[in-house]
């Protein structure tokens, strides 16, 4: 089809409107209700143009197109149209762009410069609007508002969770949530970017810079493994803000608050500046050029003292690719074996017949073309709210998604069916169990991050393996940290090394080197209270060695406690880094902003110990070549598990205890990050406990639950009914710190 | 918080009735009937934990209910006299004098257009348009009962009348 603008032809396709048409060949026309990810209402009359033979002027936004048809979008007509619009939609807004955090970016200063008027003829009074408190993370200015609906919106269509809307009608119109605090999306953030004016605000960046100070940045999350694309707005070397960086194949125009606000935890008050050495039980300050020599003498004492199986070492997974590459190269060519980057699970005989690394299996963009997706232990909304956009997308094809966790959690996309059962139901029905409408259909069975600290993962995925073969579905993992993929394809594990080949003597697993009082013990990126499955048996090994190295960005009771040398690194955005993405997509991001002198960059800091070991030194070019040499070698289509040992099936009795992934508390930088906390969220630390449970127990305030013998009180908890027969979760890590085990089986005394 | 609302099962069955109309896998359209329906049980008013609990019996969103509730002028989301009093004040009333009943009304109730009087006696009601009697104006409605051709003095004994 053939249509004119301003007489020029152009193509395109019958189901297409006018602004579809000119956005594409990059005609401007002015508009503020319109979006292209969401439906469109017409309301704001910004994008009237002239069609021929139409008597007015139309909006392009919502006029389809025909054969032919003739639309001048710079006549005297749409000009005149357009001016008047504008005129209309300035009558309440205040003039207050001086103080307004916006101005610079505003759409309606921006429309209103190019297509308004210099004069208004409305001299009454303007319109105030009360302003609401709606939520930690957003701040209102509501007699901004022009009444777009965008907010509205995106809330109902892309987040799934409708929480504003506007009420009253006329000139009483305007926005609000149903309760004064009452958005609690995870990604309401979007809203802000969406707003055309001033209305809604980053409450994090209020007042803090004007807009054309800032230097814009890309980077990529680390809270997530799905890899969003950030710009990371900086004044003064300080991060004021984040926005999406469009993406269409990962996150489009959107971000989750998580990836939006999580930079604050890099400015927390824990921040570790100094190196720290201890000298006769107390920890002193080193200088930052010592530090290295220091721990690098350290390491090879211990080396000289002991063989090298009594040296342990554990790396955060979400560390950037390049301090993994280093990390391992340089404990490799040492001789040191016991490496891992699992702290969080406990049960690791799958390793050997495990995939070369976690992955989804197929593209994000991929994910309606399935018939069928298939959760396993994983709620979307909390754990990767970035996802919950595109299923939202996939459901509106056609794709069906079934979820299996051992809690009842909302999801913001219609769920077909919910299996919420305990760990060992769950199990007997992976045996057997097939699901009808999954049969000959494209399937997708998601296995998400809580399976791995199951204390019988193995079995657990066997079974799994079992029922995505009865199903016939392909299987894809979701994994706890933003790099878990680099931990394992760049030999972050003891069984494998670099590229995923195996070793034929492996070295001891996370849970092994806690159990084994090892002579020298080295932490990367971790925080030792909520980072390891078991923050008691850490606690006994960091007493029982005689080194312990920590390289960290925070400093935590434990590490001031325990810690014989302290080396601060840099986080995420003071160094350059890549984080390679659960489709296997590597992405690699520069250096945000300069840390503290003190701090010293990761990856640097690794490279150094390599150079006084008289091993190879590294570049962060270097460094890359090799890994996109690693992983052009590396296929990413996820494969089915192949495990030919035999599990028996433990159906005694027990209690189960789980814990839930807490949105805020995921990993380090997040859980530090002070407005995230703040959320409605962040706030649901409790735990719940099934009836049957409450009603075996003598003591009705305090229940006794014995677990290796040690017997753990949980007071303060909740009973609900929801809850699978014989179950306790924990919903947020942070209430498990120093309790025994995340997720483990125990018996409950009476 | 305010207090959860139970819907009782009477008005629930009258709501399933409103939600039969409408297509299966759509509630919002049924959002305005059911609260017409809820208002009527509850003294011509709906409280938030009334939007609350038929937002969840409905499964739409809580806001959904807001919006209808706020938009339109015959749901009331404040307290207001048993009595509701609506005067039109469209063409043909107002070509017949209708302003000066509705400033009588005022004047003998002591309360505005939109208010209700302190003994919760009458409410007279905003935003009326044309009720459809212009034959008989000016006209005013009480608990939906139509009085025409009216008279100052007309009104006064109507309103003396209504308990």
């Amino acid at each position: 089809m053939k249509i004119y603008i301003n007489n020029i032809e152009y193509d395109a396709n019958p189901d297409e409107t006018i602004i579809q048409v000119a956005d594409r060949n990059n005609i401007k026309i002015p508009r503020f209700c319109y979006h292209k990810h969401l439906s469109v209402v017409a309301s704001c009359r910004m994008c009237l143009v002239e069609i021929e033979g139409v008597k007015f002027a139309q909006p392009a936004c919502s006029t389809p197109i025909k054969e032919d048809m003739r639309i001048s979008t710079k006549s005297s007509k749409t000009k005149e149209a357009q001016k008047s619009t504008m005129e209309f939609l300035l009558i309440n807004h205040p003039l207050d762009c001086p103080i307004c955090d916006q101005a610079g970016e505003c759409e309606l200063q921006d429309v209103s410069l190019k297509h308004g008027d210099d004069h208004s003829k409305y001299l009454e009074f303007k319109r105030v609007v009360v302003d609401k408190d709606i939520s930690p993370l957003i701040s209102t200015e509501m007699t901004r508002c022009i009444h777009c609906s965008r907010c509205v919106r995106f809330g109902e269509e892309v987040a799934g969770n409708k929480e504003l809307g506007l009420i009253n009608r006329g000139e009483f119109t305007e926005i609000r949530a149903f309760i004064e605090d009452g958005v609690s999306s995870e990604l309401s953030g979007n809203m802000i970017d969406l707003c055309p004016v001033g209305a809604l605000n980053n409450k994090l960046y209020s007042y803090k810079a004007r807009t054309w100070d800032l230097k814009q940045h890309p980077i990529i999350s680390p809270h997530d493994c799905i890899g969003s694309n950030i710009f990371y707005h900086v004044y003064n070397n300080e991060i004021v803000r984040a926005i999406p960086k469009e993406n269409s194949d990962i996150n489009q125009t959107w971000l989750s608050d998580r990836d939006r606000f999580g930079y604050q935890g890099i400015y927390s008050k824990d921040r570790c500046y100094v190196s720290k050495h201890r000298k006769n039980k107390t920890l002193e300050r080193v200088d930052s050029q010592d530090i290295i020599k220091k721990v690098n003498n350290a390491i090879n004492s211990s080396l000289d003292k002991n063989t090298s199986s009594k040296i342990g070492s554990f790396i955060s997974a979400q560390s950037t690719s390049e301090e993994m590459f280093l990390f391992q190269n340089l404990l490799r060519k040492l001789g040191i074996k016991n490496i891992d980057h699992r702290t969080n699970e406990r049960d690791f005989d799958y390793q050997d017949t495990y995939p070369l690394m976690p992955s989804l299996g197929c593209n994000i963009n991929d994910l309606s073309e399935y018939d069928n997706i298939i959760l396993i232990g994983v709620n979307i909304k909390t754990e990767y709210p970035i996802l919950t956009v595109r299923l939202n997308e996939s459901v509106k094809q056609d794709t069906k998604i079934y979820s299996y966790h051992y809690f009842n959690m909302d999801e913001d996309f219609p769920v077909e069916k919910k299996f919420v059962m305990n760990n060992t139901d769950l199990l007997s029905l992976f045996q057997e169990h097939t699901l009808e409408s999954c049969r000959n259909k494209k399937n997708l069975l998601v296995i998400g991050p809580n399976i791995t600290y199951f204390s019988n993962q193995s079995v657990f995925l066997q079974a799994l393996d079992k029922f995505a073969k009865n199903i016939n579905s392909q299987i894809g993992y979701l994994t706890d940290f933003c790099n878990s993929t680099s931990g394992w394809i760049l030999g972050n594990v003891p069984h494998r090394t670099i590229g995923g080949v195996k070793l034929d003597n492996p070295g001891l697993n996370a849970t092994e080197m806690l159990e084994n009082d090892l002579s020298t013990l080295i932490f990367y990126n971790l925080d030792p209270e909520n980072d390891f499955h078991n923050s008691s048996a850490l606690i006994n090994s960091l007493q029982k060695s005689e080194c312990n190295i920590f390289f960290t960005s925070y400093l935590t009771p434990i590490i001031e406690k325990y810690a014989d040398y302290i080396v601060p690194i840099s986080t995420y955005a003071e160094s350059d880094g890549s984080f390679i993405n659960i489709e296997g997509r590597f992405q690699s991001f520069n250096k945000v902003i300069t840390p503290n002198s003190n701090v010293i960059d990761g990856w640097r800091a690794l490279n150094e110990l390599n150079i006084l070991n008289n091993h190879q030194a590294y570049t962060i070019e270097s460094i890359r070549s090799e890994l996109s040499s690693t992983l052009s070698k590396i296929d990413f289509t996820s494969k089915i598990l192949i495990d030919k040992k035999k599990y028996e099936l433990d159906k005694s009795t027990k209690v189960h205890k789980n814990s839930l992934r807490h949105i805020y508390s995921t990993d380090q930088i997040v859980r530090r990050a002070k407005s995230l906390n703040e959320t409605i969220q962040a706030n649901n630390k409790s735990v719940y406990v099934s009836r049957d449970i409450f009603d075996d127990s003598e003591n009705k305030k305090i229940l006794k639950v014995v677990e290796n013998n040690r017997v753990f009180k949980i007071d303060n908890f909740q009973i609900r009914d929801d809850l699978p027969s014989r179950t306790i979760v924990y919903s947020s890590s942070f209430n498990n710190k120093f309790t025994e085990s995340k997720s483990t089986f125990v018996s409950l005394k009476k | 918080m305010t207090n959860k609302y139970t819907i009782p099962i009477a008005i629930k069955n009258e709501i399933d009735h409103v939600r039969a109309k409408f297509p299966s896998n759509e509630n919002k359209p049924a959002i305005i009937e059911s609260l017409l329906i809820l208002q009527h049980h509850n003294d011509g008013f709906v409280t938030d934990s009334i939007m609350r609990s038929l937002a969840e019996y409905l499964s739409v969103s809580e806001i959904d209910v807001l919006e209808v509730a706020t938009f339109y002028t015959m749901i009331n989301t404040e307290p207001v006299g048993r009595n509701v009093i609506s005067i039109c004040n469209n063409v043909s009333c107002m070509l017949r004098g209708s302003d000066d009943i509705l400033k009588h009304v005022e004047k003998k109730l002591c309360v505005k257009v939109g208010q209700s009087t302190t003994d919760k006696k009458f409410f007279l009601k905003d935003e009326i348009e044309c009720l459809a009697a212009c034959n008989g104006a000016p006209m005013m409605q009480i608990n939906h009962k139509n009085y025409e051709n009216l008279t100052l003095d007309e009104v006064d004994d109507i309103l003396d009348k209504i308990k």
